[in-house]
């Protein structure tokens, strides 16, 4: 355990790139910061503070995708998530994937639901989606078009099947 | 030298889930390892967007049938994050007893398995015996054997009887005894030590630079687990009170591996006895009503490693954002660390050793660089085999004759 | 067809398709083989190739990207060939039936490649193993009077 609050660690550590900061409960640290410092955030993070990186959330706003990098410091028992916001209309920001690979598959998967554009990342294939998924739709944004788009629709599969015959 | 690709899967013939692996070999040494998934993906965290907080456990329970109860456990600790409560004491207890039971049976099954993977079919048939009897205690404790149902946000959905727990503890009796008769096979079987042992490596450095997870990483020296680091629940006193402790090795090879799962699963018979001679009467329900606005994050050390919820509510009926994270996502991408290098023979047996539960030894295709399309008998693969083993049978200097003769 | 349906009634080798389950009808299929209920005994072998297996358990509700795969696995296998479908999703969608990379229930997509297959449901989230023996059973009775009926 160290001797003085993670979070004061983490402020000298990041400095000037913390655009803000708070600790709402006492094992959980929410850091912003801009999309250009995010590399070096995360690589201060992951490297020089020794968290390790749980998973990275993506989440449909407004503004943008904004995108959450958690990480765990198991030795300190603290959970510190990196915040950052990939803006409309392009929707870009850096690839982590290509400062430490434990970020690389979740980008990949980020890219094709979210559609977010991760300059640098070393392997931009696709990981989830099927083969045959269109071009330019992505089911974990807010807009996705449920029901209108041809042969995407959810099946409608409330209907008794007239075919079915009991076996008793 | 000519490069081979061999595509093994999306259905491989005995087991689980679909998983395409393409392997680059070189003669018989893989050179390098991709992996394609999505063969599963059902889009749980859209449909997740769409239900109320009391449903959104049982979408949750279904995303693994064996990690049935680690993802509503660390799905419900994200929506306690939230609200920052802590469950009722009895429900404190419940929930770990749950959690152990499913531990035992997912390491009982994967050692089945990777019995199974290496020819050693004596090992499926026991471990899988032995696993029933946990599977009973769970139906008993739970009401079904697996997709229990028992956690909501603030407590769980139903009370241990008396029986069901004396029930279990003879259960947890009899398990022991199987666990050491297992420990016993491993520690001292010489064909096991020259199969597992020095196969699949897994670095400490690979572990920490691809964030791996659980029973993959702890045998490579990795000194985590959730359960100790981020106490919840019972798991803070038992583990204060000495009751038990993580598993940490060395190796990092496959037998580490298999060693680590076996010693695990001694932890978790402790971790329940101890929970069921120290629960306490009360309450199972906090009575939550209604999730405020904000974001939390649950995370629980499933079998496999950890599991990772994150949630953000608007304080509405339904979650803003449901991101989960399971433990093998992680733990996949170091095939790319372990498999080059090693022979294709090896490879189902790495791939299995972080529990993905694959096989891929009946029937092989092979596409060489031409686009011609060869494919391996079962024949030529017993011959392959049976080579093997007189290989590693010569070297163990055991055999002075050869029982194979007439395969060969 | 009815000779073919008559050898179906002994020893039925099985091959196990998993279509994007969550793996909760899959180990309790292979709990199956194994000393508890052990249906070897009836003469039902999981086999490793679908070209061996005169029925098929499909597990899971199908997905976007399985789909052709199991078609294609359904078309291999000899015929006649009784499906299985184990379990609410591949009964019925379940859960994920409004799911964005779904393709709909296991029967959908077996009947676009063979409108007359024969498919046996097995509901249970996951299917009891007592239940997958007794669909068995009442599948054979169930091509014993199919076979009356034709002949």
């Amino acid at each position: 355990m160290a001797d003085r609050p993670y979070i004061e660690i983490l402020k000298e550590k990041l400095g000037g790139m913390i655009k803000d900061i708070e600790q709402p409960r006492s094992k959980r640290i929410y850091v912003i910061v801009d999309r250009d410092d995010v590399q070096e955030a995360a690589r201060i993070i992951f490297y020089d503070l020794k968290c390790r990186l749980c998973t990275t959330s993506g989440i449909d706003t407004e503004a943008g995708v904004e995108i959450i990098y958690h990480f765990y410091q198991d030795h300190d028992r603290m959970m510190v998530n990196l915040k950052t916001l990939a803006p409309r209309p392009d929707l870009v920001t850096k690839s982590v994937g290509a400062i430490f690979k434990a970020a690389e598959w979740i980008e990949r998967e980020m890219a094709e639901l979210f559609g977010v554009t991760f300059e640098g990342h070393p392997d931009p294939r696709k990981l989830l989606l099927a083969d045959d998924w269109p071009e330019g739709l992505y089911p974990l944004r807010s807009d996705y078009p449920q029901k209108d788009v041809e042969g995407f629709n959810p099946q409608d599969v409330d209907e008794p099947n007239p075919d079915a015959t009991h076996l008793l | 030298m000519k490069e081979t690709i061999i595509p093994i899967g999306p259905f491989h013939p005995l087991l689980e889930e679909p998983e395409l692996f393409t392997l680059k070999v070189d003669g018989e040494t893989v050179v390098d390892v991709d992996v394609r998934i999505g063969w599963n993906h059902r889009g749980i965290e859209k449909l997740s967007q769409g239900l109320t907080w009391d449903q959104v456990p049982f979408l949750i329970e279904r995303i693994c049938g064996i990690c049935s109860t680690s993802h509503p456990y660390a799905c419900v600790l994200a929506m306690e994050d939230i609200l920052d409560i802590k469950v009722p004491p009895r429900a404190q207890y419940i929930r770990p007893v749950v959690g152990e039971l499913e531990r035992i049976h997912s390491h009982l099954l994967w050692l089945g398995l990777a019995g199974h993977f290496i020819g050693y079919n004596t090992v499926f048939m026991w471990a899988w015996k032995y696993r029933e009897l946990t599977l009973d205690s769970l139906e008993k404790l739970t009401g079904n054997r697996n997709h229990y149902a028992m956690f909501k946000a603030g407590g769980v959905r139903r009370d241990f009887s008396q029986e069901a727990m004396d029930f279990t503890m003879n259960a947890m009796n009899e398990t022991e005894k199987a666990l050491n008769m297992f420990l016993g096979v491993v520690s001292d079987d010489p064909v096991l030590h020259k199969r597992l042992k020095g196969v699949g490596v897994l670095t400490y450095k690979d572990a920490i630079e691809y964030s791996a997870i659980g029973p993959t990483s702890r045998p490579s020296g990795v000194d985590h687990d959730v359960r100790r680091d981020d106490p919840v629940d019972a798991y803070g006193p038992s583990f204060d009170k000495g009751v038990w402790k993580p598993i940490v090795l060395e190796d990092g090879d496959v037998f580490a591996k298999a060693a680590c799962r076996i010693l695990e699963m001694f932890e978790s018979v402790k971790i329940i006895r101890w929970c069921i001679e120290n629960i306490p009467d009360g309450e199972i329900d906090a009575g939550v009503k209604e999730i405020p606005a904000g974001e939390g994050c649950g995370h629980y050390e499933a079998p496999r490693g950890e599991v990772f919820h994150y949630m953000r509510s608007d304080g509405s009926n339904y979650p803003v954002r449901h991101k989960v994270r399971a433990p093998t996502y992680n733990n996949l991408p170091t095939f790319k660390a372990t498999c080059p290098g090693a022979h294709i023979a090896d490879v189902a047996l790495i791939t299995a050793s972080i529990d993905p539960c694959y096989c891929c030894t009946e029937r092989v295709g092979v596409v060489d660089n031409l686009g011609t399309k060869h494919i391996l008998t079962e024949d030529d693969l017993t011959k392959l085999s049976v080579e093997r083993t007189l290989d590693v049978r010569k070297k163990l200097g055991k055999i002075t004759w050869n029982p194979y003769a007439k395969l060969l | 067809m009815a000779l073919g349906l008559n050898s179906l009634k002994k020893s039925i080798w099985v091959y196990h398709v998993a279509c994007s389950p969550c793996n909760g009808c899959d180990i309790e299929i292979l709990d199956l083989l194994t000393p508890r209920f052990d249906v070897e005994r009836f003469g039902i072998v999981l086999v490793g190739s679908v070209r061996h297996a005169d029925a098929l358990l499909v597990t899971g509700c199908v997905n976007r990207q399985i789909k052709p795969r199991l078609q294609e696995v359904y078309l291999q296998a000899a015929k006649p060939c009784v499906v299985f479908a184990i379990g609410s999703c591949a009964v019925g969608g379940n859960f994920f039936r409004r799911s964005y990379n779904m393709a709909g229930p296991v029967d959908r997509a077996i009947k676009e490649v063979d409108p007359n297959a024969i498919i046996v449901y097995v509901p249970g989230c996951p299917a009891k193993p007592e239940a997958m023996i007794s669909s068995v059973v009442k599948a054979i009775g169930f091509l014993d009077n199919l076979k009356k009926v034709k002949v």
